[in-house]
């Protein structure tokens, strides 16, 4: 099943790689840290599904370190960058307050795979309201699961929970709105 | 035992020429969440009605605990509602003249307990439901929330082995919905009643169990549990 | 199915939990249910108020006209009474400023003259005894120029007991020659045998339609208000339907409720009739000169028993037999017997009643109009 149509895409860590490095560096503006200390906290806030890896850590840290936007404010005797305290710089705080003030671009999906699914099945005859039926399972079974563990759950994990859970809603409006017009829909597919 | 709890089968049942129910069908088994899903105008509610013995269908049969409902006379069916059954509707189903404690009071009365019992005993359930606060307000002087709390704290007083709820939260904001849904569904597992849940909301029927579809008067069932 | 065997039921307390609850319902349903508690007790009031009035109509004209035969001067030789010293007596009427005056011109014979009810002392020559409506006007400014005409002393008032109302003008006055005067008589008593109110079907009818008239508006606020407050009584009964109350049930917290309604209602007629009975005494309807005593306006205590019975009993009895033909379903899904459409005849019953009660009476009423005209010639 394509990422934008499984119901995981939802629950599967809530940064996503390119904003790792932007949340480390908020997470900076708190006050200097070490490597080790950055990955436990993102860990403890972020993880929940996937913590961080150390070498993504450290990497995305020297990349922060060549664009200017942490420095290095101390270093303890011994080897490694484990030993090495990080400190936002002005830019870097910059770029945080930029990013919190920018919104994220609603993503419209509009040519999903289950889309095309759905006029795949109407073209070649076969039952679209099927593929509708399975994938509203398919959501609603997640659901269940998120719901249940909202229910055990601290704050966080609802919240999390939450937000995955009004997406999922949000899908299966779509395939109920769909599995109502699936006869317009196939008048128009046949054309 | 042996069988489901309540049985519905091919359940025609029509309000003019167009049919509401066309064929309709479900099974409940103890202690179970069925959510009962479908688009407006479908059936739930209608099909709910015809579960709780409310609405007699055209044809069909519907059995609780292998008796027909439709061979029981009206007082049979009274003290199974009273007894057996629970309700929790979108709103209105309080009575507006009494306050929330003798509103959950009320089926206990009706069954001839002692005030002092029944009142004790529908104060628990409005604490155990977070309203306790609301206990002499009329249905009028709540909140839609706590009404509804109220409205479930009722549904359970008599310890029911079915609670019917439609759109429990359909007049609620998503916080009061979740809230609703998260007392009813623990109180309902707690006492080992099983609930009918007619929604038109993903996020409420991921309360259930399994669901039921309910289209054009026909339902499905998915995953039937043996 | 031992869940679905109904356990024995403590019948007689479920009974009363099903009454009380009705009670419930009626009385501190928050401000719409006093709203319509208030509708409904001052609608049954109002016809208790009416319905009592009416039964006093009778006793209150029997007992005007008791006092006024009991002071009456006999028109007939009356016979000789030993010991007693006849008077000479003749009535007169008389009109200053538009009111009506009467009175009897007395002459005694000797010390033992007889005494009309309510008066101590027949008044000698040039002595007065008078009402107390007629004692107050003369010491009013508004009596300035009627003064003249009573210029003899007063030695006493005449006490309700020999009055028709509160506000009769009457007056006891000594003269010299009354023997000679025209209508006297000499009599050893006063008063002549009380009759029977001749006219009691045509009087009856007239209540009758006076009450009607009275009570048509009633029965238009009553029905206008339980028609209005049908909605929320219908939902109400739904939704105790609902929790599981049966059929039998509903109809009995019903008939709790109408009680309620019915009984207050009956507090409140007596209420205002008693309201009514104190304010009657400070009219002065021109119908009923000298206006009427409070103490005259007795209801017939056994009508009053019935009314008290029938009131709340027809209140509960039409509760029931309203459901009886509106079924009301768990849902507030209300059933309607097919009959929609409404009786014509129903609506046609009184004025054809109160034709049929004119014409039996017709005849009598022109027979006693010539008899009265007649008389007064
Ligand atoms: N009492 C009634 N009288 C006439 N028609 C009715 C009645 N109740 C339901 N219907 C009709 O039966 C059909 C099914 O109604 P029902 O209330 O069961 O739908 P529903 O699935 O509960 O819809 P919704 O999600 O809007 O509540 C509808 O077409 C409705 O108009
Ligand atoms: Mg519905």
């Amino acid at each position: 099943m394509h990422q934008g149509y499984s119901p995981k895409v939802y629950t599967g860590g809530t940064v996503v790689a390119m904003s790792i490095g932007l949340t480390l560096l908020g997470l900076l503006e708190t006050g200097p840290r070490h490597g080790y200390d950055l990955k436990r906290a993102y860990d403890e806030h972020f993880g929940q599904d996937r913590p961080l890896h150390y070498g993504q850590v450290y990497s995305t840290l020297s990349r922060l370190l060549r664009d200017g936007l942490v420095e290095v404010d101390g270093v303890e005797a011994g080897e490694g960058p484990e030993r090495k305290r990080y400190a936002i710089t002005a830019s870097g705080v910059t770029d945080v307050r930029d990013w919190l003030v920018t919104p994220e671009r609603p993503e419209p999906y509009l040519h999903s795979t289950l889309y095309t699914k759905v006029v795949l099945a109407l073209m070649s005859g076969r039952s679209a309201a099927e593929v509708l039926d399975v994938q509203r399972g398919a959501h609603l079974e997640t659901m269940r699961t998120l719901t249940r563990r909202k229910l055990t759950g601290d704050l966080a994990d609802q919240l999390i929970c939450d937000h995955a859970l009004f997406h999922l809603e949000a899908d299966l409006r779509w395939l109920e709105l769909t599995a109502a017009r699936l006869d317009q829909l196939s008048a128009e597919v046949r054309r | 035992m042996s069988g489901p709890l309540l049985e519905a089968m091919d359940l025609y049942k029509s309000f003019g020429p167009t049919p509401a129910l066309d064929g309709a069908g479900m099974s409940l088994w103890p202690g179970e969440v069925v959510a009962v899903m479908g688009p407006s105008g479908s059936g739930k509610s209608t099909l709910l009605h015809c579960l709780a013995g409310i609405l007699r269908p055209d044809s069909g049969t519907v059995s609780y605990n292998g008796t027909e409902l439709s061979a029981l006379s009206d007082v049979a069916r009274s003290e199974l509602r009273r007894t057996e059954f629970g309700f929790v509707f979108q709103f209105g189903q309080l009575v507006p003249e009494l306050t929330s404690l003798e509103n959950v009071a009320l089926p206990l009365r009706l069954g001839g307990m002692r005030r002092r019992e029944a009142e004790q005993a529908a104060t628990e359930w409005l604490e155990r439901l977070e309203v306790a606060d609301v206990a002499g307000k009329r249905p009028g002087e709540t909140s839609g929330g706590q009404g509804q709390r109220v409205a479930v704290a009722r549904a359970l007083v008599t310890r029911p082995k079915v609670v019917f709820a439609d759109e429990p939260t359909g007049a609620l904001d998503s916080l009061n919905g979740e809230r609703v849904m998260r007392l009813l569904v623990a109180a309902a597992k707690d006492t080992t009643a099983a609930v009918v849940l007619v929604t038109h909301e993903a996020r409420v029927a991921a309360y259930s169990d399994r669901e039921v579809v309910v289209r054009d008067g026909k339902s499905t069932q998915v995953e039937l549990i043996p | 199915m031992t869940m679905l065997r109904l356990r024995p039921r403590r019948r007689l307390r479920q009974w009363w939990i099903d009454l009380m609850l009705g009670i419930r319902l009626a009385v501190g349903g928050g401000r719409a249910g006093w709203g319509r508690l208030a509708l409904t007790a001052v609608g049954v009031g109002l016809g208790v108020t009416v319905l009592l009035a009416a039964t006093s109509v009778s006793h209150m004209l029997q007992a005007r006209d008791d006092r006024g035969y009991a002071r009456a001067v006999p028109t007939s030789e009356s016979a000789k009474i030993p010991g007693v010293d006849p008077v000479y007596a003749a009535l007169r009427e008389t009109t200053f400023d538009d009111r009506d005056f009467e009175g009897v011109i007395v002459q005694k014979t000797g010390p033992n003259a007889p005494l009309p009810p309510g008066v101590d002392r027949l008044p000698d020559v040039g002595e007065v005894v008078l009402s107390p409506a007629l004692r107050q006007l003369l010491d009013s400014p508004e009596g300035e120029l009627l003064r003249p005409r009573f210029p003899e002393r007063v030695v006493g008032t005449v006490d309700p007991s020999g009055l028709t109302g509160p506000h009769e003008l009457f007056f006891y006055v000594g003269v010299p020659d009354v023997a000679g005067s025209s209508g006297s008589a000499v009599t050893y008593h006063f008063g002549r045998p009380s009759q029977p109110r001749y006219l009691d079907g045509l009087l009856w009818l007239l209540i009758a339609l006076g009450s009607v008239a009275l009570l048509m508006p009633v029965v238009v606020f009553v029905a206008t208000s339980t028609r209005l407050a049908a909605a929320a009584r219908d939902r109400r009964l739904a939704a105790l339907r609902l929790v599981g109350a049966d059929g039998e049930q509903v109809r009995r917290i019903a008939a709790g409720e109408a009680f309620v309604g019915a009984l207050v209602g009956l507090v409140v007629g007596v209420g205002l009739f008693a309201l009514g009975r104190a304010i009657v005494p400070t009219l002065d309807p021109p119908a009923l000169r000298g206006g009427i005593f409070a103490a005259d306006v007795r209801p017939d205590w056994t009508l009053v028993a019935l009314i008290l019975v029938v009131v709340p009993v027809l209140a509960v009895v039409i509760a029931m037999f309203s459901l009886r033909r509106v079924m009301i379903e768990p849902l507030g899904v209300v059933r309607r017997a097919r009959n929609q459409r409404r009786r014509l005849w129903w609506r046609l019953v009184p004025p054809v009643a109160g034709v049929a009660l004119l014409a039996s009476q017709g005849g009598r009423l022109s027979q006693k109009t010539r008899k009265k005209a007649s008389n007064c010639r």
